[in-house]
C-alpha cells in the first residue's frame, strides 16, 4: 500500500501496483523503498488525484505501453469507460492533463490529449478559440497573413 | 526536481528531504491558471494534442493565436516539423514518403490535402490499386519515392501561377526543384513503360507461338473489336502487379493447350530482353485456385478506353519537355481522376453486340468475360507486334 497526500493535505492509501502506473511515483517508490510516510503530491489537488486514482485503478492491468509502441495507437478509439472518464468540465480536463503529465501516466495523458483534440476536430480558427476561450492575438494583418500562409483553412 | 539525482538509497531521511522538495518546487495545478490558457499549455502536451490530428485540423490550429502558430512552425521549433509528419502519416494515406528536398513537412502535408486548388480528389481505393510512387534516385544514390500525382499538380499550379500576372511567391521557391524532380520522375515513367511494353509483347508473342489463340483470325477480321482493342490503354503500373496478372493468364488458359511441358520447350525466335524473361514461369501447376479465375479482368490496371476520353496530354503540355514515349504505346493517364471509374469498367458483351458486331456467343465467355477480355488483349498486342516495329 502507498499513502498520497494531495495539495490540501487529503490522504489517499492506494496498492502500490495502482501507483505505479504513475511512472514519477514508480520511479520514486523504487529510489526510497516503501515508507509508512504519505507521498506528497502537491501539484495535484484532491479531486483531480480521486480522478486520477479512478483511472489507475481501472486499468491497472493493463500492459505497459512504451513510448515507441504508442505512437502506433494513436488513432484508436476511445472506449466507453475512457469516454465517460473523460465526461468532465473542460477545466478538469485540463487539470487532468496537466497532472497526467506530472505524474506521468502516459495511457492517461494520450486519453485527455485525444479528447481535446476531437473538441478542436473540424472547427475553424474561430470556433476554437470560442470553446477554448482563447484570445485572438494576432493583428488583422497577421491574422490575414496567417490565414494566406494555412490556405487550406478557407477551403474548408 | 530531476529524480535520477535522487541516490538510489533506501533511508527515511532521503524520503523526508525529497518530501520537502516536492513541496518547496510545487505550486498545485489549478485551472484556469492565472494567465491565459494558451500560454499555459506546455509545448510537451501540445505536441500530445497535436498527435491526434490531421493535416487540416493542425492548419487550422495553426490560425488560432500566436502561440499556436510558433509551436506548429518548424523555423521556430525544428521540431514541430515531425507534428506534420506525424499527422501526415496517421490521417492521410501518404505513408513513408518524404517531402521533396527543399519542401517543408508542413507545406508537404498542405500540399497533399489536395482541396479544389488541385482540381482532383484522391480516393483511397485509387491508391491502394495504382502504386503512386514512382522510384528516383536521389543524389547519394539514395532512391526517394515521389508521388506522381503531387508533382504533376504542382506543375500545372505553376503553370497557372505563371500565366497570371501576380505569380504568389511561395511558387517561387518551390519552383526550380520541382521541375526537376518532375523531369526525373517523367523520365522515369517513360522508361517503366517501355520495360512493361516489353513483357506484354514476350508474353503475347509466347501465346502466339504455341498457337494457341486458334481462333485469332476471328479477332482479327472483327472490325468492332479491333476498334475496341485499338483503344486499350496499358497502364505502365501493371508490372507492379505482373505475377499475377500471369497467374491469371495461366487460368484462363489453363484449360486449354497450354501444359508446363510446352512452355518449357519453349525458345523465343526473335531477340530479347533478358529481364524480360524473368517473370516468364518456366513450370507451373494448372489452377488451383476457382477464386483466381473469377477475378475480374478489371482487377488488373489495363485501362480500357473510350472514344470521348481524350488522351492524356504529355505531362506537360507546353512542350518544355518533350513526350517521347514508344511509337506503340498509347498515352497513359498518370492521375487517377474521376474519369477513371468510367473507363475502368469491364468490358461487357453487350457493348459489343450493341455496336452491330457479328454474334460473339460463340467464344468461350463467362458472366464476367474473364477469358475474352484476355484473349481480345493478346490478339490485339499480336497484332501490334505483327505491324510495328519492335522495341529494341
Amino acid at each position: 500500500k502507498v499513502k498520497l497526500t494531495s495539495s490540501e493535505g487529503t490522504e489517499f492509501i492506494i496498492d502500490r501496483k495502482v501507483a505505479e502506473k504513475s511512472v514519477l511515483l514508480k520511479n520514486m517508490l523504487e529510489d526510497v523503498g516503501e515508507s509508512d510516510m504519505a507521498i506528497p503530491l502537491p501539484n495535484v489537488t484532491g479531486p483531480i488525484l480521486n480522478k486520477v486514482i479512478d483511472y489507475c485503478t481501472h486499468h491497472q492491468d493493463d500492459p505497459f505501453v512504451s513510448q515507441e509502441d504508442d505512437s502506433k495507437k494513436v488513432s484508436d478509439d476511445i472506449d466507453d469507460w475512457d469516454a465517460e472518464f473523460c465526461k468532465v468540465d473542460q477545466g478538469t480536463l485540463f487539470e487532468l492533463i496537466l497532472s497526467a503529465n506530472y505524474l506521468d501516466i502516459k495511457p492517461l495523458l494520450d486519453l485527455t490529449c485525444k479528447t481535446v483534440a476531437n473538441m478542436i476536430k473540424g472547427k475553424t480558427p474561430d470556433e476554437i478559440r470560442k470553446t477554448f476561450n482563447i484570445i485572438n492575438d494576432f493583428t488583422p494583418e497577421e491574422e490575414e497573413h496567417v490565414r494566406k500562409e494555412n490556405e487550406w483553412c478557407e477551403e474548408r | 526536481m530531476d529524480l535520477d539525482d535522487v541516490s538510489k538509497t533506501h533511508h527515511p531521511e532521503d524520503f523526508v528531504q525529497m518530501v520537502k522538495l516536492l513541496e518547496f518546487l510545487s505550486d498545485p495545478i489549478i485551472y484556469p491558471p492565472k494567465g491565459k490558457m494558451q500560454d499555459n499549455i506546455s509545448f510537451e502536451v501540445f505536441v500530445n494534442i497535436c498527435d491526434h490530428l490531421p493535416p487540416q485540423d493542425l492548419l487550422m490550429l495553426s490560425c488560432v493565436c500566436k502561440n499556436f502558430a510558433n509551436m506548429l512552425d518548424a523555423d521556430i521549433f525544428a521540431i514541430s516539423s515531425e507534428i506534420w509528419k506525424s499527422s501526415r502519416e496517421h490521417f492521410t494515406v501518404f505513408k513513408d514518403m518524404d517531402p521533396p528536398k527543399g519542401m517543408s513537412q508542413k507545406r508537404f502535408a498542405q500540399l497533399l490535402n489536395f482541396g479544389k486548388e488541385y482540381e482532383f480528389q484522391i480516393d483511397k481505393s485509387i491508391i491502394d490499386g495504382i502504386p503512386p510512387l514512382v522510384p528516383c534516385p536521389d543524389d547519394g544514390g539514395k532512391t526517394q519515392y515521389y508521388w506522381l500525382p503531387h508533382v504533376t499538380s504542382v506543375q500545372r499550379k505553376l503553370q497557372t501561377e505563371s500565366n497570371s500576372n501576380e505569380p504568389k511567391p511561395e511558387v517561387g521557391h518551390l519552383n526550380e526543384e520541382n521541375i526537376e524532380r518532375h523531369l526525373l520522375v517523367t523520365q522515369y515513367w517513360k522508361e517503366q513503360v517501355v520495360h512493361q511494353q516489353n513483357k506484354v509483347q514476350t508474353i503475347v508473342r509466347e501465346f502466339y507461338e504455341k498457337k494457341i489463340l486458334n481462333t485469332s483470325d476471328i479477332f482479327t477480321n472483327n472490325p468492332v473489336i479491333k476498334n475496341i482493342m485499338g483503344k486499350i490503354l496499358i497502364n505502365p503500373f501493371v508490372e507492379q502487379d505482373f505475377k499475377s496478372f500471369i497467374e491469371e493468364l495461366k487460368t484462363v488458359y489453363g484449360h486449354s493447350t497450354m501444359d508446363a511441358k510446352s512452355s518449357k520447350d519453349f525458345k523465343p525466335n526473335r531477340p530479347q530482353r533478358k529481364n524480360s524473361m524473368k517473370t516468364y514461369p518456366s513450370d507451373y501447376e494448372p489452377i488451383k485456385k476457382e477464386k483466381e479465375a473469377s477475378v475480374p479482368f478489371s482487377k488488373y490496371p489495363f485501362d480500357h478506353g473510350t472514344p470521348t476520353i481524350k488522351p492524356m496530354p504529355p505531362i506537360i503540355p507546353n512542350g518544355q519537355f518533350m513526350d517521347t514515349s514508344g511509337s506503340q504505346m498509347k498515352p497513359i493517364n498518370p492521375i487517377p481522376g474521376p474519369q477513371m471509374n468510367s473507363i475502368r469498367k469491364p468490358m461487357q458483351s453487350s457493348q459489343i453486340n450493341s455496336a452491330n458486331a457479328p454474334p460473339v456467343a460463340n467464344f468461350p465467355m463467362d458472366p464476367i468475360n474473364t477469358p475474352i477480355t484476355n484473349l481480345q488483349m493478346a490478339n490485339l498486342q499480336m497484332n501490334q507486334i505483327n505491324h510495328m516495329p519492335l522495341v529494341p
